[in-house]
């Protein structure tokens, strides 16, 4: 009887927060399928948060007023490299790392760690005025080739791949295998849940990047999803059922991908707490 | 072996020798010139006089302390929400997987569209969503704000904004260090007639330490590194209400080609973070040495 | 057709660790060699310097007389089982199998004719589809046996490949070890720290110690003929009893030894061969097996001794017993690391004796069966 309560009381506190946490979801949602106008006018009751019509017009506007299409190409060609790339030579660098044995190994380890704790922040600046000497501002490289070598990965490769059994590797190499084959046939299947965590976590920080494409491009035709809502939403007049369309648009990969995969993402998240 | 070992890591290695290392050392020799783009000044090496400069700036004194108020406000509000939220989801009870997705999916979203959404929460008079809220709450007691536009409110409208998107990252952090205590520690805490209170006392809260010291060490760093909802949201506004070292930092390189001035900022927040890091270090080898 | 030769092998550790001191074996074409020792005694090493996951600080290592030092693994032609198996998680049996063959680049048709061929040799043509998880132990353990067959290398390589089983699939699969090498008469090389698997595999056996060869014969000759007290004790289960003593002239112009307070005359033989150890230090040996009741027909003297304790096995006893001056000959150091006499002495006995712990019991000795050993604890005749 007693239990019965206190789950009860539980249940009912999660319930209410889980309302305070999607409020701003739902807002968003109901808000793209509703008139524009109906948008502002019902923000200050709960019908604010459900659709009690559902049109399409917005997302049509969306298309006619920015160009959508780009920025999500632009988001999605970025994001690809940089993920897709930085798992490459990011696990490569980990394995060195981990499992060669080589002249200056723990040394330079000792330097990522330290690289480690250097965020984009506090060299943005310096970096800014690196690549316009170097000419490459309003560029995809400028977005990409930077962010492919990661500390943080090579850190959760190298801590994941410390963990496989060495056997793994001799057997491999008395089979007959050499160090790429080995790499590729024998470690990275055998390591997939490192691949996953940092495809998550890479994948997020470039998928909402911001402070770095608005310091390096200026014109439209490079910028990514981020630039676009952030133009779309000062591009008058203002417009929110509009808005709130293109906010849809922008996540619902993201979103999509999370109730797929929320497994990985929750480790991958969870695993960035390990280290320390 | 050395060398393939060396075409392993070279690729990784020189791209964060590029793009961190170098940018990085530049902060500091950048930090001690005059340079501007496109100044037609001879570049030239003036000593502390940028941070003289900025430490006299009422602009970025402001951020600091913005930057100093927001930490000491959300790092407390943001973990203990993140602490509670993971205790209530840490149970064997049905469907509490569900509101773990709910709780975690605003960290997926990008802090881009948070700040334009947010903003929408935000809107003056009485059809704002959070002057209503607030109306409904206090029994009508609420006088409508213009939460973005008021010098006391827009810094603390700001600061819930980033708390719920990144309290389930957090909060699934610590979910993650509950996760691993060992059940027999609880067993173990019962059978010495422990209370439930004095078992999170005693067992919870010391087998978390290490990852609250992380998550209030990566919280703290985030507080400094704030700047995405400043410039969507208020553009440091308004009277410098809400601005940040890293707003000023983007203000001075990239509004105004002071890149000097700018790398100066950046080097001081690369100083607060390392006194950070070196401070969670530090209590973190404090309980091994206990242990 | 493959011989295997350590020619004056030492291993150093990056950290200073000797591990091994100037080893020498040759292993014969088709000879299953085990390596025997206790743990740490760097058995495992010169099977991984062999295999090539080690390096060689000094010496040469041939295979088929070819010097193999600076080849990596894969060119050495070897195969090899380990304690865990390595199995590959992420592939299925058949995959398993078929890793080294793709490796050598066989076409598709060779490899799985070789891989049926093999899964059928080891009772796994069942199981191809699954994974590693989904096997027991015992099925693991064919698994990377057939891992290493299927590549027909010059060389098996097994490191300790039975631990990990229980006691009964351990003897079972000892069997078919066994009964696959003589069929395919690969060479091998076989590392264990259990002396009964290396009496009862091994073509020949090498006793390992610190690092050092020992001794390297055939099972019954290391049984027979310890070249040293640490074979002794080492071979056999349980080991020699080892016991210091001295020799003493007696009236018929004969020796007798001591053991603990009583004199225990010897044979004419093992007297003139002794002669000369007169006044020195000296060791003696007698197996369990040559300690026996009183009235059995090679006992020659007899001894009172106390018993320790005794582990009933049902058709026979172990009897482990002290003995009048034995805490002075161990100089107090009853450890079982004492390294040259045995801390308590062990009788094998027929049935159940007719007494208990704390009791004492008369026994008697096969004198012709006694060991000597000279003060570094090499034999002597």
């Amino acid at each position: 009887m007693k239990r019965w309560r206190i789950n009860g009381a539980i249940y009912l506190g999660l319930m209410v927060l889980a309302l305070v946490f999607i409020a701003p979801i739902l807002l968003m949602v109901a808000g793209s399928l509703k008139p524009d106008a109906r948008v502002l006018i019902e923000a200050g009751s709960w019908r604010a948060l459900l659709p009690d019509s559902v049109s399409l017009q917005n997302y049509g506007d969306v298309f006619s007023r920015v160009d959508f299409t780009s920025y999500l190409l632009n988001s999605l060609w970025i994001t690809g490299c940089v993920v897709v790339l930085g798992l490459i030579v990011n696990a490569m660098a980990g394995y060195a790392f981990a499992r060669m044995q080589w002249r200056g190994r723990d040394l330079l380890f000792g330097l990522v760690l330290m690289i480690l704790i250097i965020p984009l922040e506090a060299i943005a600046v310096p970096l800014f005025y690196q690549v316009t000497l170097w000419g490459w501002r309003d560029t995809y490289v400028v977005q990409i080739v930077p962010f492919i070598a990661n500390a943080f990965s090579i850190y959760l490769f190298h801590t994941y791949f410390l963990g496989l059994p060495r056997e793994l590797e001799e057997a491999a190499r008395i089979d007959g295998a050499g160090v790429l084959r080995t790499f590729v046939s024998i470690i990275v299947p055998n390591a997939r849940p490192a691949f996953a965590s940092v495809a998550i976590l890479t994948f997020l920080t470039q998928w909402g990047a911001f402070l770095w494409p608005l310091m390096v491009t200026s014109g439209e035709a490079v910028r990514p999803l981020p630039l676009g809502i952030a133009a779309f939403y000062t591009l008058p007049p203002l417009q929110w059922g509009d808005i709130f369309a293109f906010g849809v648009m922008m996540v619902a990969p993201v979103l999509l991908l999370f109730l797929v995969f929320q497994k990985w993402f929750v480790r991958g998240v969870a695993a960035t707490g390990v280290k320390g | 072996m050395t060398r393939a070992a060396w075409l392993f890591a070279a690729p990784a290695l020189l791209g964060l020798l590029l793009f961190v290392a170098l940018p990085f050392v530049l902060a500091f020799v950048l930090a001690f010139t005059n340079l501007r783009l496109g100044s037609p000044l001879p570049l030239e090496f003036v000593g502390l006089e940028q941070f003289r400069r900025i430490f006299s700036d009422p602009a970025f004194l402001r951020a600091l302390l913005n930057n100093a108020v927001f930490a000491l406000v959300v790092v407390p509000v943001q973990t203990l929400l993140a602490l509670g939220l993971a205790l209530l989801l840490n149970r064997r009870l049905k469907g509490l997987a569900l509101f773990r997705t709910l709780f975690f999916m605003p960290v997926v979203f990008p802090l881009s569209l948070v700040s334009v959404v947010w903003v929408l929460i935000f809107a003056p008079g009485a059809n704002g969503m959070m002057n209503a809220f607030l109306e409904t709450v206090t029994l009508g007691a609420w006088q409508p704000r213009d939460f973005l536009h008021d010098p006391v409110l827009a810094l603390p409208a700001i600061m819930l904004t980033s708390v719920w998107q990144g309290v389930g990252f957090q909060m699934v952090i610590i979910l993650a260090g509950l996760q691993a205590i060992p059940g027999e520690l609880y067993e173990a805490a019962a059978i010495d007639g422990a209370s439930r209170w004095r078992r999170f006392w005693h067992v919870t809260l010391p087998q978390l330490r290490n990852t609250l010291i992380f998550v209030v060490l990566v919280t703290t760093i985030l507080a400094f590194r704030l700047f995405d909802q400043v410039q969507i949201m208020t553009q440091g506004g308004p009277r410098n209400a809400t601005t940040t070292a890293m707003y000023e930092a983007v203000q001075a390189a990239f509004a105004r080609q002071q890149v000097a001035k700018g790398a100066a900022i950046t080097v001081v927040l690369f100083l607060i973070v390392l006194l950070v890091t070196v401070l969670q270090r530090r209590l973190v080898r404090q309980e091994r040495e206990i242990a | 057709m493959s011989t295997v030769s350590f020619k004056n092998i030492s291993k150093i550790f990056d950290d200073g660790t000797l591990a091994v001191t100037a080893f020498d074996l040759d292993i014969a074409d088709g000879e299953l060699m085990v390596l025997v020792g206790p743990s740490g005694c760097g058995k495992t090493t010169l099977l991984r310097m062999l295999a090539g996951l080690e390096t060689v600080s000094s010496g040469e290592l041939l295979i088929d007389g070819r010097v193999v030092n600076p080849l990596p693994p894969q060119q050495r032609d070897i195969a090899m089982v380990f304690q865990n198996y390595a199995l590959y998680p992420h592939m299925t049996v058949r995959r398993n199998l078929e890793f080294p063959l793709r490796m050598m680049k066989l076409g598709k048709d060779e490899r799985r004719q070789r891989v049926s061929e093999v899964a059928g040799l080891l009772g796994l043509t069942a199981l191809l589809e699954r994974k590693p998880r989904e096997l027991s132990g015992g099925q693991r353990q064919r698994v990377a046996m057939g891992r290493a067959i299927v590549r027909e290398p010059k060389v098996f390589l097994m490191d300790e490949p039975l631990s990990n089983l229980d006691a009964r699939l351990r003897l079972q699969i000892r069997g078919e070890i066994a009964a696959l090498q003589r069929r395919m008469r690969t060479t091998t090389l076989y590392v264990t720290h259990d002396q009964v698997e290396a009496m009862t595999l091994g073509d020949r056996v090498a006793v390992i110690d610190q690092g050092r060869l020992q001794q390297v014969d055939e099972p019954q000759n290391l049984y027979a003929h310890p070249a040293n007290i640490f074979v002794a004790r080492f071979i056999g289960s349980p080991g020699m009893n080892i016991f210091r003593t001295e020799l003493h002239p007696t009236e018929d112009r004969g020796l007798a030894i001591d053991w603990g307070r009583q004199r225990l005359p010897l044979h004419a033989g093992q007297a003139h061969a002794l002669r000369k150890y007169l006044g020195k230090t000296l060791y003696a040996g007698l197996r369990p097996e040559a300690i026996h009741y009183p009235d059995a027909p090679d006992v020659e003297a007899t001894i009172v001794v106390k018993i320790e304790s005794i582990e009933a096995l049902g058709h026979e006893s172990l009897l482990y017993f002290g003995y009048e001056g034995r805490m002075e000959e161990t100089r107090g150091d009853l450890s079982p690391d004492n390294n040259m006499v045995s801390p308590l002495m062990v009788a094998r006995l027929a049935g159940t004796p007719d007494a208990g712990a704390g009791e004492s019991l008369r026994l008697g000795l096969a004198l012709k069966q006694l060991y000597f050993f000279d003060a570094e604890g090499s034999a002597i005749c």
